[in-house]
């Protein structure tokens, strides 16, 4: 019974149409007719706010005028609207934040890897004008990747450069891996750096620095997705060369920074100077900061409740976004004009 | 209206079951969220005294006395109940807060709700005093109210077709506990998680942060939920309040220097008016 509901399924036969003929729908875990008719499919998120004011049997309003007049701003933004308030700790305030998606019209990305995919072509067609005429690559792009740990993710950003600082660098390859060994992520690494004709700012600290050695003698095979030790080709599991051409093979160019307290303090700080150059408070409507981004949740997550003291925090895009903002736009950026370096 | 046909629309209208069975008249945030929270992980974010505990009591109470979510178990096509499927349902809710004497916030309101209606009364099988708190009803659902702890442990072990979490805002671990205990006890039959809370500053609220800003993308929202004391410049107020609470009091309809106008707000010595 099982299995020919599976095919049915496969085949695209609708559950009711299934039911029909006589197939369960419970073992494929199809949505019970009976059930849709009670129930649509269940959304996976829904958010409600609110404020004190709403409820006519809560607080009088005296009272919450007197809260508002009396308490400092961010105690009644929180206790009496609901508002997220992060206090002095954190790193990066919600106007960079603001100047970091400012311009994006599309959705939120929640998935793990996102591109811009006409910068790509582009790029693409660059790389292969000027392999064409035996001429380097150009530094239009910047990459940094935030290798994982033992439980957090590896991320990747590539930052578009074309026309900073008159117009903000902009994120046009995000990628999140987690959990994976580190052949994938040397292919991934490979994969940016292979995409945009770019260097990638690797995190070179203890394991880390072996993935740069490892990096350093391994060449991508955008053919197969994978990386070979040089002068190694791609094989399948018996040892068969597969078929790619060597020559097509490509070095994985990568730059190292070495983490360390002082180190990751400059680190941050640039990427807050980055976010906040050109901040005007008399003209918050100025276009402000040199990164532009898709808005992707998980930094949105992550930038406003990092602090200094991050051992708890998650922080994998955070520091990937940093490290390609060090790689391409630390010297780019003035005193800065907005937020504490300090926390 | 009979009784009967009160239950009936009861169970769709649920800010009508809680006028008419509760005994407790919702306003209009409380009502949107009766009538809007069925996704998989609904996330409530006020400021404090909206009514989000209230609003847990009653929406408990509904679900277990039709046993929503169970509907396709106990009635056919045509909407008629099989009263002894229904019956014969094992139905569970659960009920977590921080603390204990959080959690049992919702015991007592509760309490009050059916001593004030002999028409919920009557749905009670027990409801003992003694710790843990256990509602038992009299068709066999069961309504658990228990503290979430370190890891939520103590809501591990059943099928679950509500769980709800209060100050959810306080919960360090939160996100250790949707993905290791909460989202599986619900996830066999499809039941729904309800995070409420406040955002408390700092990276207290970090799992409940995440949540919000996941149910807004969900949505296909953006979440303005952060305070920006900066924006647009605006005239010197009356009141020596920040900008961006006029903000807030717009997006609720209500003038802030009317309001402190008609409540007669002291302006602090020394603040000069516009």
């Amino acid at each position: 019974m099982e299995g020919r509901l599976m095919a049915a399924v496969e085949e695209g036969i609708p559950a009711a149409l299934a039911l029909e003929r006589g197939l369960a729908p419970a073992a494929a875990g199809v949505l019970h007719e009976d059930e849709a008719r009670w129930r649509s499919e269940r959304p996976s998120y829904y958010i409600q706010t609110g404020s004190a004011f709403e409820n006519p049997y809560g607080v009088p309003w005296r009272e919450l005028a007197r809260l508002i007049v009396e308490q400092p701003s961010a105690m009644v933004a929180q206790t009496v609207f609901g508002k997220l308030v992060p206090d002095d700790g954190a790193v990066f305030s919600f106007e960079l934040l603001q100047g970091l998606f400012r311009g994006w019209s599309g959705g939120p990305i929640s998935s793990t890897v996102w591109i811009d995919t006409e910068v790509q072509e582009e790029a693409a067609a660059t790389r292969e004008f000027l392999k064409s005429q035996g001429r380097a690559p150009v530094d239009r792009f910047c990459a940094g990747a935030d290798l994982a740990r033992k439980k957090d993710a590896t991320v990747i950003f590539v930052l578009d450069l074309l026309g900073v600082p008159e117009r903000p660098a902009r994120v046009v390859y995000y990628r999140r891996v987690e959990r994976c060994p580190w052949p994938t992520i040397y292919a991934e690494i490979g994969l940016a750096a292979y995409l945009f004709s770019c260097e990638v700012l690797v995190d070179s600290t203890g394991a880390g620095d072996v993935v740069c050695e490892e990096l350093d003698n391994r060449t991508y095979c955008p053919a197969h997705h994978v990386t070979n030790e040089v002068p190694n080709g791609c094989v399948d599991h018996e040892g068969t060369p597969r078929e790619c051409r060597p020559a097509d093979y490509q070095p994985i160019p990568v730059g190292r920074f070495q983490f360390s307290e002082s180190t990751k303090s400059k680190l941050i700080t640039n990427l807050a100077q980055v976010l906040g150059e050109g901040f005007d408070p008399g003209q918050p409507e100025k276009e402000y900061g040199l990164i532009r981004a898709p808005r992707i949740i998980r930094l949105q997550e992550q930038l406003p409740i990092y602090r200094w003291a991050d051992r708890k925090l998650e922080t994998d895009e955070v520091m990937g976004l940093s490290l390609a903002a060090w790689a391409g736009l630390r010297d780019m950026v003035g005193p800065a004009s907005i937020g504490s370096s300090f926390g | 209206m009979g009784l009967i046909e009160d239950l009936q629309r009861g169970r769709h209208d649920p800010p009508f079951f809680s006028h008419r069975f509760c005994k407790r008249k919702l306003h209009d945030g409380q009502c949107e969220w009766m009538e809007k929270a069925n996704a998989t992980v609904n996330v409530l974010a006020t400021g404090n005294r909206f009514g989000k505990t209230s609003v847990v009591t009653v929406g408990h109470a509904h679900s277990n006395i039709y046993k929503i979510g169970g509907e396709h178990r106990y009635a056919d096509r045509d909407g008629v109940i099989d009263m002894e499927a229904m019956a014969a349902l094992e139905y569970n809710t659960a009920h977590a807060a921080p603390s204990n004497e959080l959690a049992k916030i919702v015991w007592q309101d509760f309490n009050r709700m059916r001593r004030a209606s002999p028409d919920l009364d009557v749905w009670v099988e027990q409801m003992p005093r003694t710790e843990p708190y256990n509602i038992t009803f009299i068709h066999d659902a069961c309504w658990r109210i228990r503290t979430v702890g370190d890891d939520a442990s103590s809501l591990d072990g059943r099928s679950n077709y509500l769980i709800s979490v209060d100050e959810a805002g306080w919960l360090v671990k939160l996100e250790e506990m949707m993905d290791n205990v909460l989202l599986l006890r619900v996830a066999d039959v499809r039941g729904r998680i309800w995070l409420v809370g406040t955002m408390k500053p700092g990276e207290v609220s970090k799992g409940f942060y995440k949540y919000a800003i996941r149910a807004a993308a969900g949505m296909g929202q953006d979440l303005a939920i952060e305070h920006v004391t900066t924006g647009k410049a605006l005239a010197r107020r009356k009141y020596p309040v920040d900008p961006s609470i006029y903000r807030y009091c717009a997006e609720h309809g209500i003038e802030l220097d009317q309001l402190l106008d008609a409540v007669g707000a002291k302006v602090s010595v020394g603040w000069k008016a516009a």
